[in-house]
This record gives structure tokens, C-alpha cells and sequence, in this order.
């Protein structure tokens, strides 16, 4: 894979796109996930009750306690965890280049080039990439028949992103024994952490939270989602019958799982922020229709910043792309829109990327079937 | 790398295990609400019953002497842009309306409280009470940060509007360096893999 670098302009794209991500790390203040990560970090540091973290403690060791390591060299909290958040991407590309499926050429420029990732790593830092390269690593393995070391993997995604569990189903094939097996190491690697507090109390928060944020649904939706009422409220039946209707018409585990991440996406109303990252692996594989989704998709994710002004009238900096910076100074940012404009734009934007995002799941499904025949 | 990703995972346990292994904890008796609305029939069956009140060790309450709100959390919404400096006079009430951040405290800054609507971002106790209404018991400090221009943006202390205007600013468009942006990457989009790679 190394070898791919001895290409001169692979290796001044990837440079290049570091580049800029690095910039836009040390140049604009971004929105990081300071809410849940620096108060947990500061809080089990100052030997205050950490509890009441929205995901299990592991993923709060990983990556947000080694985002606050990054201090030794200078960095604070947010900057370190959009360091590891360029990590990875770089996770990302070696899970997808394992499935042997598409070009290393190919996926190294589009996950350096894509304007989504760019926005994405530079100004938010999230653990999503995270989660979805451990799953394709552990399908990818899982396709070697190598299925300890699958459901290994697959655990730490689900200890690090509890969403992704939905795609256990998956893993499993008509071989009892092995999945047996699987069941076995993934349950001991995943419940390994929690009995390591030696407390049944924490055990029992975090299940209570991890469940309730698996059955609850995201606030920010599409506005001329005609369905969400309906979607939100059978959000966890519709997943069931997705999975089932994937397993039975689409043969690639990697192909079930790229699906199903745009469709739970769909069916709890995450069209905004971080969760367009769960799409990357789908536009990956849709070529030039990934390439100018991606587009407005980032487009989307610029508005969605300043989405909770126009709905709160709240200027919280986080959520009001704050452009503070150490380039032309912390000084005033503009709202570029008046609420006219911004909600003729957003929804725009919003209801394009809907269906951008039914085109790439038809795409893909059509392209597979014609590979197939 | 499967290896190293294992030895990862035990590391993060180690450090999981070390940070957690200095809470002190209490027992404490847990009344399990779920239960009651269960048949009474079901209920009031010894296993149940076992169940409601079952001891539990929980992590003794949190000191809140200690600063709650990270220093990087408190930077990033107070130290960019500019911010108005106040000083409250004692024993009156005030109540603060802006849409932006209010941070009161002491005159030497050792307590500090932030507007209400913040509680909810951190779960902390230094948010004001609803609508920013307080009674100021010393003399305190107000800053009110205004770091995004917009014609929304306004400040009321006691239903009187302030007056604000900026001398001297440097104002940024955002989506003007978004457009920038979009367009330098599709540049290189087009000429690296739609012109180059194909497939």
C-alpha cells in the first residue's frame, strides 16, 4: 500500500489535503464535541463523577481522553480531536482498500479531495469514521473467514459508535458454530470495559443510555421530509425490515453494510452534521455521482451550522459557524443570511441531499446488480 | 495490524481501568420506579420485591467547589470576538436578555455564572436562573460576549436596551471563503479523478 506513495502527485494530493485540514484545525475554532468529551476528560481527571456521558466510557477513553493527550505537544482538547479524527480517514481508506474492491489510487483522492471530509475533520472532529472503518475491517476479515478476529473488530466499532450493532446480523451465516464463535469474542470484548469499572452501577447507566439513544429519535431533520412523523415513530421496525430485505436480496456483507448506514440515517431524521459521514462509504463506491453529492452535501453541512440560530434565535458560537481566527483575528463573523433566505436555501439544499442520497442508494444497487450479471 | 489494534484495545482498557478505579464509592439503596407499574400480582412477588430494593455502589456525589465548565469550553465561548465588561451594582435584581453568552462574576473572577440557557449544554450548576433574572448579592461583574454580527443581536438589562456599536472591525463573510473553498476542491476533483482516474 506504502508503494502507492512512490507516485509523485498521489503523494502531493494526500500532502495537500493534510495541508488544508491541518489549516483549517490550527486557523478556525470549529465546533469539536467540547460538550461531552472535555467535560468528561476534565471531570475524570478531577476525580468528579464522569457519568452521564452519552456513550460508553470506552469510546470516552477512545478517542476522547487521547484527544486531552494531545497537550504534551501544545495542542488543546479540540485540536487533538480533530487530529485523531484525520486518523481516522486514514482507517477508513486502509478498511475499504482490505475489501479489494475499488482502486488505492482512486480512494486515496477521493477521501483527501472530498469538500464533506475536509469540512468534516477540520472544523467538527466526531468519532463516526471511527466506527464505520473498524466495521469494514471486520467484514473484510470476516470475508477471509477469520471470524474471531471479525467479531473483535466489529466490537471495538460497537463500543466506540453503539449504532453500528445493527449491522451484527450481518456477520452471521448458516454456519452455527461460527457464529457461535463470533457471538462469543464479541460479547467478551465488549463487555470487558464495562466489568473493568467493577461497578454495576456504571454498567447499568450506560446500557440505560446506550438503549435510549438507540430507540430515540434525532431532532434535526429535512424540513419537506413528508414522512418523518411516520419514519421516526417505526424507526426501529423499518431498520428490522431493511436488514432482513438486505440480507435476503444483496450478497456482499460489505454491500448489506454500506446500504443499511444511509438508511438508518434516513429512517431516524439525521440529515445534518456528523451523520453525513455515514455516507462516505456508499459515495465511495457511486464514482462521479458520489464525487458531486459529496458537493452538496457539504454545502448542506455548512448551512446546518447555522441551522439552531434560525430555529432558536440562540448565537451559541459552536452552533453559529464561528469563524473566530487566528488568521484575520477573533474578531466579528457575519450571519450571511436573513431568515427568508436561509430557510429557502436550507431547504434547498436539504431536499436535494434527500434525494441525492435515494439516487446513490439506487445507483449502487444497480450498479451491483449489473456487475452481477 | 490486527495485532497492534489488540494491544490498543488493552491499553485503553488499562487506562479505563486506572481512571476508574480512583472514584470512591458509596452504597446506596436503588428504588426501581419501572417495577410498580408492573400487575400487582407481579409485584408484590418476592423475587420483585428483591429486585426494588437492591443495593448499589454510585460514585459519591460530585464537589461543586471544583471548577465544572472546562477552561477550553469557557475560551471558547467567551474569549473570541468582543465582550462588553459591566460592573453590577449589590443587592438589586436584574434580569439580562441577549441571545448571546452572559457570564456574571465575582469581581475577582473566582465564581462565575453563565446565561441559562447554557445549563443544558453541560448539565452544569452555573447556569443563572430562567431568563438570566438574579439578585445580585455583591457586586459582580457582567460580560456579555458579541462575537457574531447580526441584526438580531441585542442586549436588554432590566427591559433597557444598550446601544452597541463596533468601531474598527474586521467583518468576515463565511460564506465567502466557503465558495472559495468549494470551488479550489472541486478544481482539483475534477482534474485528479474525473479527467485522470476513471475507474
Amino acid at each position: 500500500m506504502i508503494k502507492i506513495f512512490e507516485n509523485k502527485q498521489i503523494l502531493l494530493a494526500v500532502l495537500a489535503a493534510i495541508l488544508l485540514r491541518l489549516l483549517i484545525i490550527f486557523l478556525f475554532l470549529g465546533h469539536g464535541d467540547l460538550d461531552n468529551g472535555s467535560g468528561f476528560v476534565e471531570n475524570l481527571n478531577s476525580q468528579q463523577d464522569p457519568l452521564g456521558m452519552p456513550y460508553p466510557i470506552f469510546s470516552h477513553i477512545f478517542p476522547y481522553y487521547f484527544a486531552d493527550l494531545f497537550k504534551f505537544l501544545n495542542f488543546n482538547f479540540s485540536q487533538g480531536l480533530r487530529i485523531l479524527t484525520l486518523a481516522s480517514e486514514v482507517l477508513l481508506v486502509i478498511s475499504i482498500h482490505r475489501l479489494k474492491i475499488i482502486k488505492l489510487k482512486y480512494l486515496i483522492y477521493f477521501i483527501a479531495l472530498n469538500p464533506f471530509l475536509i469540512l468534516y475533520t477540520g472544523l467538527q472532529g466526531q468519532i463516526d469514521l471511527w466506527a464505520i472503518a473498524f466495521t469494514l475491517l471486520a467484514i473484510s476479515e470476516a470475508n477471509k473467514n477469520r471470524i474471531l478476529r471479525a467479531a473483535f473488530l466489529f466490537s471495538l466499532a460497537c463500543l466506540i459508535k453503539p449504532m453500528v450493532i445493527i449491522s451484527i446480523f450481518f456477520f452471521f451465516n448458516k454456519n452455527i458454530k461460527d457464529n457461535f464463535n463470533f457471538l462469543i469474542i464479541f460479547s467478551l470484548t465488549f463487555i470487558f470495559p464495562f466489568l473493568l469499572t467493577f461497578n454495576f452501577y456504571i454498567i447499568l447507566k450506560n446500557i440505560f443510555i446506550i438503549f435510549s439513544y438507540m430507540t430515540a429519535s434525532k431532532n434535526e431533520t429535512h424540513i419537506a421530509w413528508f414522512l418523518t412523523d411516520f419514519t421516526n415513530t417505526y424507526s426501529l421496525i423499518l431498520i428490522i425490515f431493511s436488514i432482513f430485505f438486505l440480507k435476503l436480496y444483496i450478497k456482499k456483507t460489505s454491500d448489506q453494510f454500506i446500504l443499511i448506514l444511509p438508511i438508518v440515517l434516513l429512517m431516524k431524521g439525521g440529515l445534518s452534521s456528523q451523520y453525513f459521514s455515514w455516507l462516505i462509504p456508499l459515495l465511495i463506491f457511486n464514482y462521479k455521482l458520489g464525487i458531486i453529492s459529496s458537493f452538496i452535501f457539504s454545502m448542506n453541512y455548512i448551512l446546518s451550522y447555522f441551522l439552531p440560530f434560525f430555529k432558536t434565535g440562540s448565537l451559541v458560537n459552536s452552533n453559529a459557524f464561528a469563524l473566530n481566527n487566528n488568521l484575520i483575528g477573533n474578531n466579528m463573523v457575519l450571519i450571511p443570511f436573513d431568515d427568508v433566505s436561509f430557510n429557502i436555501l436550507y431547504q434547498i439544499f436539504s431536499n436535494i441531499s434527500l434525494f441525492l442520497i435515494l439516487a446513490n442508494i439506487i445507483y449502487f444497487i444497480y450498479r451491483g446488480q449489473k456487475k452481477n450479471v | 495490524m490486527f495485532r497492534c489494534i489488540l494491544i490498543f484495545y488493552l491499553l485503553i482498557n488499562v487506562i479505563l481501568f486506572i481512571k476508574f478505579d480512583q472514584f470512591e464509592y458509596q452504597a446506596q439503596y436503588e428504588d426501581v420506579k419501572m417495577l410498580s407499574k408492573l400487575p400487582n400480582k407481579i409485584y408484590e412477588t418476592k423475587f420483585i420485591q428483591s429486585l426494588n430494593n437492591f443495593t448499589i455502589k454510585k460514585p459519591k456525589e460530585k464537589s461543586w467547589n471544583k471548577k465544572l465548565l472546562p477552561d477550553l469550553t469557557q475560551a471558547r465561548f467567551i474569549n473570541y470576538g468582543t465582550s462588553l465588561n459591566f460592573t453590577l451594582s449589590e443587592k438589586k435584581n436584574y434580569c439580562v436578555k441577549t441571545n448571546k453568552l452572559v457570564k456574571i462574576s465575582s469581581m475577582h473572577q473566582n465564581y462565575f455564572e453563565l446565561s441559562s440557557y447554557y445549563r443544558k449544554y453541560y448539565g452544569s450548576n452555573r447556569g443563572l436562573p430562567q431568563n438570566n433574572c438574579f439578585t445580585n448579592l455583591e457586586q459582580t461583574k457582567i460580560f456579555v460576549n458579541f462575537d457574531v454580527l447580526n441584526k438580531n443581536n441585542f442586549l436588554k438589562i432590566n427591559d433597557k436596551y444598550i446601544d452597541i456599536k463596533f468601531n474598527d472591525t474586521i467583518t468576515v463573510n463565511p460564506m465567502n471563503l466557503f465558495y472559495t473553498f468549494i470551488f479550489i476542491i472541486f478544481m482539483f476533483n475534477y482534474l485528479l479523478i474525473f479527467k485522470n482516474n476513471k475507474k
